[in-house]
């Protein structure tokens, strides 16, 4: 029982002190299919934003997830 | 509670939002390679971090606030997301007039132009191919701060303030923010710097420094860049009145900052505390076990792991150190202080140490021991 509270702990620690945005390839590939079905966001590519952002005149939301 | 809800509600232009970001070019980034840090500086312990910027990389804001591990969302809301994209297409219809007072919004030249320049990151690629395995290949943000640390620590110097308390919490300075607003005050610490500079709640900060002001994480980072030691100008809106105020940062004034949330604290506790994670014990609970209120009692809440090889001690563990010890003298401090506080006096003042005498207090009785550093 005595080993359940810092075990318990360590695994919170490992699961969050994962990525930025989060996690495994499985995340990733959801995160990716979920954005991108959207049609509202340019996905991991700051140069096509740019570009976008240079032909449209607007400001640009760039986000770290 | 994660950052989840929000993100979703972002990605998918949720009704309240939607008009605003239609007016944006929107742009998802998921790793840290390959970013460029001489723009994107920002907390990297955040799990929703968002910039708001012209074409041309002039920054009009960010947003995304965390202080607490668990609670990860408690200081964003898409209420106050939706006041920051009002105030950036604001300063995007006066730019490039403005260019002067957003030039501050962007940092000084990094200690490294990319994250994977930094020694502890060599080993990741540039880019990432995210229709290939990306285990094992994405830099996660936090590691870019770790990243920043390392350099330091690893050549035993002392790790300077801004690297191990960044961003700081404008509550360290007795101001709370709304997260449903802007920047609007919430509530005044009595007796902080804050009170004594005039500040009052419901006050709204329009600019800080000079810079205009749409989010927390905007106070947030003129702090991280402020001086040890400052007066920053301030102009709030009061009862539809603007009102021009100083900030007064005394000296030591970011030392008061709680790093215990942060991912990265959980190396800076191995590295520094042997593994523990510590917790000062309250007035009631010191009470109880016959404690002053003035000096230290970091109660030893864990201790931490090294990996999942059974026989890996961490440094506390090999000292003797159990759960449920209260340290009462760590070094040559015996003072009430924070875990953040004694992670501080081991990084900075004693970063050539190899070792630290800690003074415990088991079940009443006072032991010594020697806890080994990294």
């Amino acid at each position: 029982m005595k080993f359940i509270a810092p075990v318990f702990i360590f695994l919170i620690l490992v699961c969050t002190a994962l990525p930025c945005f989060g996690h495994g390839d499985e995340e990733v590939a959801e995160d990716q299919e979920m954005v991108k079905s959207t049609g509202l966001w340019i996905y991991n590519d700051l140069e096509k934003g740019i570009t976008q952002a240079e032909e449209t005149g607007k400001p640009m939301l760039v986000v770290f997830r | 509670m994660s950052c989840q809800g929000i993100d979703e509600q972002v990605v998918r232009h949720e009704e309240s939002i939607k008009d605003l970001m239609e007016q944006f070019v929107c742009v998802r980034i998921v790793q840290g390679n390959g970013i460029d840090l001489s723009v994107f500086q920002f907390d990297y312990d955040l799990t929703f971090a968002a910039f708001f910027m012209n074409v041309d990389k002039t920054i009009y804001g960010r947003f995304g606030t965390r202080a607490e591990y668990r609670n990860a969302a408690k200081n964003i809301s898409v209420e106050g997301f939706k006041q920051a994209l009002e105030a950036a297409l604001e300063l995007h219809k006066g730019y490039p007039d403005n260019q002067a007072v957003l030039a501050a919004k962007t940092g000084p030249a990094p200690l490294k132009k990319t994250p994977e320049a930094f020694p502890a990151l060599q080993r990741y690629p540039s880019d990432v191919n995210l229709s290939r395995r990306v285990e094992g290949q994405c830099i996660h943000c936090h590691q870019i701060g770790k990243a920043q640390r390392e350099i330091h620590w690893y050549d035993r110097k002392p790790v300077p303030d801004q690297v191990l308390y960044p961003f700081p919490m404008p509550d360290v300075l007795g101001l709370n923010f709304s997260p449903k607003h802007r920047a609007k005050i919430s509530k005044i610490t009595q007796g902080s710097s804050a009170e004594k500079d005039g500040f009052k709640r419901a006050d709204e900060i329009l600019t800080l420094a000079g810079q205009p002001i749409i989010s927390i994480a905007d106070i947030q980072w003129v702090l991280h860049r402020a001086k040890d030691h400052d007066v920053l100008p301030v102009t709030v809106l009061r009862h539809g009145e603007e009102i021009n105020l100083n900030l007064t940062l005394n000296k030591g004034w970011r030392k008061a900052s709680d790093i215990s949330w942060r991912t990265t604290t959980y190396e800076l506790r191995l590295v520094s505390l042997g593994g523990m994670i510590l917790e000062d014990l309250s007035n009631t609970e010191r009470k109880q076990s016959n404690l002053s209120n003035d000096n230290m009692a970091l109660f030893v809440k864990d201790l931490m792991r090294r990996d999942r090889r059974a026989n890996s001690q961490t440094n506390a563990q090999k000292a003797g150190i159990r759960r449920g010890d209260i340290l009462v003298g760590f070094g040559e401090r015996t003072d009430r202080v924070s875990e953040s506080n004694i992670i501080g006096y081991v990084l900075q003042e004693q970063a050539k140490a190899k070792s630290l005498p800690v003074k415990i207090n088991r079940n009443g009785n006072l032991l010594d021991v020697n806890l080994s550093l990294e």
